[in-house]
This record gives structure tokens, C-alpha cells and sequence, in this order.
């Protein structure tokens, strides 16, 4: 079949969907019913056909970042400036993987949009590229680009990236002492307890360029964060919208806990390390009870919205990994392989069709209420991430068990 | 005193040990007021051996446990449960579920003083209320360290003494007071299954002794607190795999 053919038109995709739908529950059935995991072939297998597709979205959009989705009405979305940040971080990371430079030399071209995409205030601006004149500076997004310019900086040491990352950096920690909070230009203009993965990137900074500011930001944010815990691990204000369903939801809590780890890595704060296991413990027992993690809970976590949100999976099983990195307990070693496994078992890995194949739905069943009928780019993401930390936790790990 | 056997039926009602622990148990004089069994039914069963063996490994894996089990010196399969149950004139019972309403009804008939667990689910609060001095499980790893699910295969990955416990059960998992400790040792040519054979056979024992000293008012149970030992869950396959090098590497027997 030519490569023309394996591209979805607007009836192909309407009959692709209909076979998503019907056998959506065949592979609930299948994993009710059958051993888990429900592995036969290597994960090695699955990160290269995620990566594969994640470098069709970049190629999407003409190589001007990366397509924030395909969707089965819409085709290929516009570019997402937030999603790309950090989808070149993960390119820079699988270039070192596999070795293959073509990764690190898109890393950068993605690392060269950004910078021509920054506003004049310094930040990256909310919600696509196709909205960079509507929409204001965003938190989320400028801070997530950050992320993916600092391993830039790291890696070509172009002045270029520090230059703009100082730009973003001041626009972060500038609005920060007017408005604690960062209402104004916070997603829905509410509080997110998943800003501290935007204080993750600004202690990055701190760390190139030791400018104080960028430090109280952070540590600013983090003691907010840290407020926000309850004593039963869950957050408040971890919403993406004050629609009930947002708040505890899988996703919103892993970037909340990746903030927080990332910062204790940095800082070697104790109390950032005890708030991430505090909820982490209930997060990973819940999965692995049933090998199952629904979309969203509440704040008693009873579960609010059933189907499964693969980015959220994919998010705690980075976690649990490097959880299990940092306190050799086994358990979360565990669950990131369970994790992983199902993830792999649910990837769009045989389809003829170019457009999905290698891709993770939004929700599993497809029709589920986060990203439905769509393959956003950062549940593939998100899920590189997971296998190659995998790949670097089960090397050797006979050596390492005691 | 009055004892309560929870099994299930036909899964694992043809297991040596539990025809020991029975006659055991009788040849004190403490015969079981009933065995009730649950998840009861070739449904329940087919779909209990397709989750674990898959569709092909369902026809195969019979075949390999007899294999392994007659590298343990194991003389076929014991008589099943049931028909032991008969002989000794002890009533049976078939119950879908060990925490329905018809069990509840039987145990309320029965007004057991003990009840043991020798392979039920997860038991809920109510009806672990109904004996009068508690209900028993055995573990197959030493606690308070290990609880949950694979619990021998974490104990041997964590290079911890493996075991079994005779606990009470409580609503918490595997938390509830101790009453028997025995530890064994691993040696040379065993199998993940031979070890499972061991801690069945320890079991057995230790239940015959736990309620002999309950019987006779000797039992001295130890409380267990939250934070001594750790949950685990079913174990990954990768894991599992290194869990049989290890054993592997110990040499043949």
C-alpha cells in the first residue's frame, strides 16, 4: 500500500472509528478475562513506533511543532507549542536511546520554532499556535517549552536558548510578585496545583544562571503546592477547569507529583520527597489492585469519571519509576511495569493507517470523557518517557536487587 | 469449639494439604462443623483459569503441575476435600459467594467460634463479625513484612526468610494479630512451585496447632502495626522471571 493510502480521508477515518468503537470493549474484555500482561512482542518495539509517530506530527505541521492531536472529525490539529517543550525533551532523551541522530536534530528544529514563537513578554502564549494573536501568555505553557530549551541549552550550549529561556524566566517570576497565585494568566484563570512542574523548570534555570529570583519563585510555588495536600495525599486545585470531572483527575496529579519530585531532586527537600510518596501510595495501590486507573477521583478518591486516561497512566508510571529509583522500593518498580505493559497493550501498534499507528488514545474507550475520539500528542509522550526510564530501571537489575 | 472451613470448589479442592489439615484437625477432636465452599461452579472456574493460564496455557499448565509435582515428591493428587469431607461425616455446602446472604444465613445457623480461610477471597466485615473468637488465614510469608498478593515471590526477590503466618483476619489486608510464625529454608533445585508445596504443607500444620492452642486457651497473639511492614501486589512477569533465575542459580537439587 503506498504511504498516500495508509493517510486517513474523511470517510476512512469515520470507518476506523467505528472499529475503535467496537473493539474498545473487546479489549476490556480481553483484559478482564485473559492473564495480564497481555505482552508478546518487547516494549523496545512499542517506543519506536511511538516515536515514529511523534515525529509524523512534527512532520504534520511542516516542522513547525507538533501536532496537538489527530482527530477522527478534524485530521491533524494545529500545532501545541506547550505539548512540543516538552516533546523534544523527550526527543533529546530517545536520540540518546537508540542512537539515531535524526531525533536530536528535530529536538532542535522544535527547541527553534519555540523560540520564534515567544511573545514579547517572554511567555509562550495559551492553547495552539493558531491562537499565539488571541490568546495571552500561559504558566503551563511557557513553563513547559522552558523545559524543553533547557535540555537545548544543555545539550548545543547556543546562547541563543538561555537568552530566551531568562526572557521566559523573568515573565514567570515577574508576574509572580503582583499576583501570587498567577490568576491572570493561569489556565481558566484559576489556581493549578500542577504549577509545580512550571517550578520545576525555573529551578532548572536557577540552576544555569543562579539568579535568585528564579529560586524564590520556585520555592514559592512549591510551599503553595505543598498546602494544597491533604492528609489523604489528595490535591486540591488540581483541576483543569472547575468542571468537577477535571478536579483528581490522573492527569492533573502526575504533573503535579512530577513537579514536586523533580524539585526534590534538585533541592534535596525531604518534605517534596514525603508529599509525593504520601500520594503516590494511594495512587499506585489503586492500580494496582486492579490494574486500572480511571480518569478522574474525588478528593475521597472515589473514582468520578471511569474510563481510563492513558496519559495519566503513562505520567504515574515515570513517577513510580523514579520513585523506585530514588527509595529501591520494589513495589513502585512494580507498578511501572504493570503500567507500562498495559500501556503497550493499548497502543495503536498494527494499524494499517500511518496517521495512528504507534499512537495512544486520549481515553480508553475512546468515547472517554478526556481527549475522546482523538490521539493527543502527549499520551505518546508521556509514554516514550515511561519505556526508556523502564529500559534504564530493568538494566542490570538483577545487580541491584539486595 | 466450633470450627468453619471456607474453600473453593472445584478449584483447588484436590490439594494434599488440605486433606491433612482436615484429618488433623478431626484426629484432636475438633471436627468441622461444615465446609463451605465458594465461587462455586464451572463458570466461575473456567473464568478463574483463564485469567491465570490464558486459553492455551488452560489445557497445558495441568499437565506441567503434575510434572512439577512429582519433582517434589508429591504421590499424585490427594483425594478431593469433599469426599474427605463425607467420610468423615462433615456437612458440605455450595455457595456462590462467601460474603452473600446465604452464607451469612448458614453461619448464623452454625454459630461458628472459628472460622478458617482455606482459599476464599476477600472476606467482608460482616461476616468476619459472626465467629466468636476470630477468623484464620495463612500466609505464605513471614509478617508483618510481606503482605498482599505473590507474597513467597516477594519474599524470595527481596531476599527475605521465606514462611508462612497463621493470623487472624481483619478488614485491613493481612494486618490482623499473629499466631504462628514458621520459617523454612530455601534448598538447592527448588522451584517457585515446590516452595508454594512447602508453605501448604506448613500451613497445614500450623493451622492444626493454632486452634489446638485456641482450644486449649494457649494462643498468645501479637498485634502487627501499619507501618511494620509493606503491601505488595501481583507480581510483573519481568520480576517473576528473575525471581526463577534466582531460584535457577541455586543449582539443581
Amino acid at each position: 500500500m503506498s504511504e498516500r493510502k495508509n493517510e486517513m480521508d474523511p470517510l476512512t477515518r469515520i470507518l476506523r472509528l467505528s472499529y475503535q468503537i467496537a473493539s474498545d470493549p473487546v479489549i476490556n474484555m480481553k483484559r478482564k478475562y485473559l492473564p495480564f500482561p497481555p505482552l508478546n512482542r518487547g516494549t523496545e518495539s512499542h517506543l519506536e513506533a511511538a516515536m515514529k509517530w511523534l515525529r509524523l506530527t512534527h512532520k504534520a505541521t511542516g516542522y513547525r511543532g507538533s501536532a496537538a492531536s489527530f482527530t477522527y472529525f478534524g485530521g491533524w490539529q494545529p500545532a501545541y507549542p506547550e505539548t512540543t517543550g516538552y516533546i523534544a525533551k523527550t526527543f533529546f532523551d530517545y536520540s540518546d536511546h537508540s542512537s539515531q541522530k535524526v531525533y536530536l536534530d528535530e529536538a532542535i528544529t522544535m527547541c527553534d520554532w519555540l523560540v520564534g514563537i515567544q511573545k514579547e513578554d517572554g511567555g509562550i502564549n495559551q492553547g495552539s499556535v493558531k491562537d499565539r494573536g488571541k490568546k495571552p501568555s500561559g504558566i503551563f505553557n511557557t513553563g513547559m517549552v522552558m523545559l524543553g530549551w533547557i535540555e537545548a541549552y544543555k545539550r548545543t550550549k547556543d546562547k541563543r536558548y538561555l537568552e530566551t529561556l531568562v526572557r521566559a524566566g523573568d515573565f514567570l517570576s515577574g508576574i509572580r510578585t503582583d499576583d501570587k497565585l498567577w490568576l491572570k494568566y493561569s489556565y481558566k484563570n484559576i489556581p493549578h496545583a500542577y504549577h509545580s512542574r512550571v517550578a520545576w523548570a525555573i529551578l532548572d534555570l536557577y540552576g544555569l544562571t543562579e539568579k535568585q529570583a528564579y529560586l524564590d519563585a520556585a520555592l514559592d510555588i512549591y510551599s503553595w503546592v505543598m498546602s494544597q495536600q491533604k492528609d489523604n495525599g489528595y490535591f486540591d486545585n488540581c483541576c483543569f477547569e472547575s468542571d468537577v470531572r477535571t478536579c483528581g483527575n490522573t492527569h492533573g496529579i502526575a504533573y503535579t507529583l512530577r513537579g514536586l519530585l523533580e524539585g526534590y531532586k534538585i533541592l534535596e527537600d525531604e518534605k517534596l520527597l514525603d508529599a509525593v510518596l504520601k500520594t503516590s501510595e494511594v495512587v499506585m495501590k489503586r492500580f494496582e489492585t486492579k490494574k486500572f486507573l480511571p480518569t478522574s477521583y474525588d478528593e475521597r478518591w472515589k473514582v468520578v469519571v471511569k474510563p481510563e486516561c492513558l496519559t495519566g497512566i503513562a505520567q504515574h508510571s515515570i513517577i513510580w519509576f523514579k520513585i523506585y529509583e530514588i527509595t529501591d522500593d520494589i513495589r513502585f518498580l512494580n507498578a511501572g511495569l504493570d503500567a507500562t505493559d498495559l500501556l503497550c497493550f493499548l497502543q495503536v501498534y498494527n494499524s494499517i493507517f500511518k496517521d495512528i499507528r504507534g499512537a495512544f488514545k486520549g481515553s480508553h474507550p475512546i468515547w472517554g470523557f478526556y481527549a475522546p475520539l482523538q490521539y493527543p500528542n502527549w499520551a505518546t509522550k508521556f509514554f516514550a518517557d515511561s519505556i526508556i526510564i523502564r529500559h534504564t530501571m530493568t538494566e542490570n537489575l538483577e545487580e541491584r536487587l539486595p | 469449639m466450633k470450627v468453619v472451613i471456607f474453600s473453593r470448589y472445584p478449584r483447588y479442592d484436590k490439594l494434599v494439604w488440605k486433606e491433612k489439615a482436615l484429618r488433623g484437625l478431626t484426629g484432636m477432636g475438633i471436627k468441622p462443623a461444615a465446609i463451605i465452599y465458594g465461587n462455586t461452579g464451572i463458570l466461575s472456574a473456567l473464568k478463574w483459569g483463564l485469567k491465570r493460564y490464558g486459553v492455551k496455557g488452560m489445557f497445558n499448565k495441568k499437565r506441567d503441575l503434575g510434572k512439577k509435582r512429582v519433582g517434589i515428591e508429591v504421590k499424585g493428587y490427594s483425594r478431593k476435600l469433599k469426599s474427605v469431607a463425607r467420610e468423615l461425616n462433615i456437612p458440605v455446602y455450595y455457595i456462590k459467594n462467601h460474603n452473600g446472604a446465604r452464607c451469612k444465613k448458614i453461619l448464623k445457623t452454625i454459630k461458628p467460634d472459628l472460622i478458617l480461610l482455606w482459599g476464599a477471597g476477600i472476606i467482608r466485615k460482616e461476616i468476619l463479625g459472626i465467629p466468636k473468637i476470630g477468623t484464620l488465614n495463612g500466609h505464605y510469608a513471614i509478617l508483618p513484612k510481606i503482605r498482599g498478593m505473590n507474597v513467597t515471590e516477594w519474599s524470595i526477590l527481596l531476599g527475605e526468610q521465606v514462611g508462612v503466618t497463621i493470623h487472624f483476619v481483619t478488614p485491613g489486608v493481612d494486618m490482623g494479630d499473629i499466631l504462628l510464625i514458621k520459617q523454612f529454608n530455601i534448598e538447592k533445585g527448588d522451584t517457585l512451585d515446590s516452595i508454594r508445596y512447602k508453605c501448604q504443607v506448613t500451613t497445614s500444620r500450623g493451622f492444626i496447632r493454632v486452634v489446638s492452642d485456641i482450644n486449649e486457651g494457649k494462643h498468645r497473639p501479637i498485634k502487627q502495626h501499619q507501618n511494620e511492614g509493606k503491601q505488595y501486589f501481583e507480581m510483573n512477569s519481568l520480576l517473576r522471571n528473575v525471581v526463577v533465575r534466582m531460584l535457577e542459580s541455586t543449582g539443581p537439587g
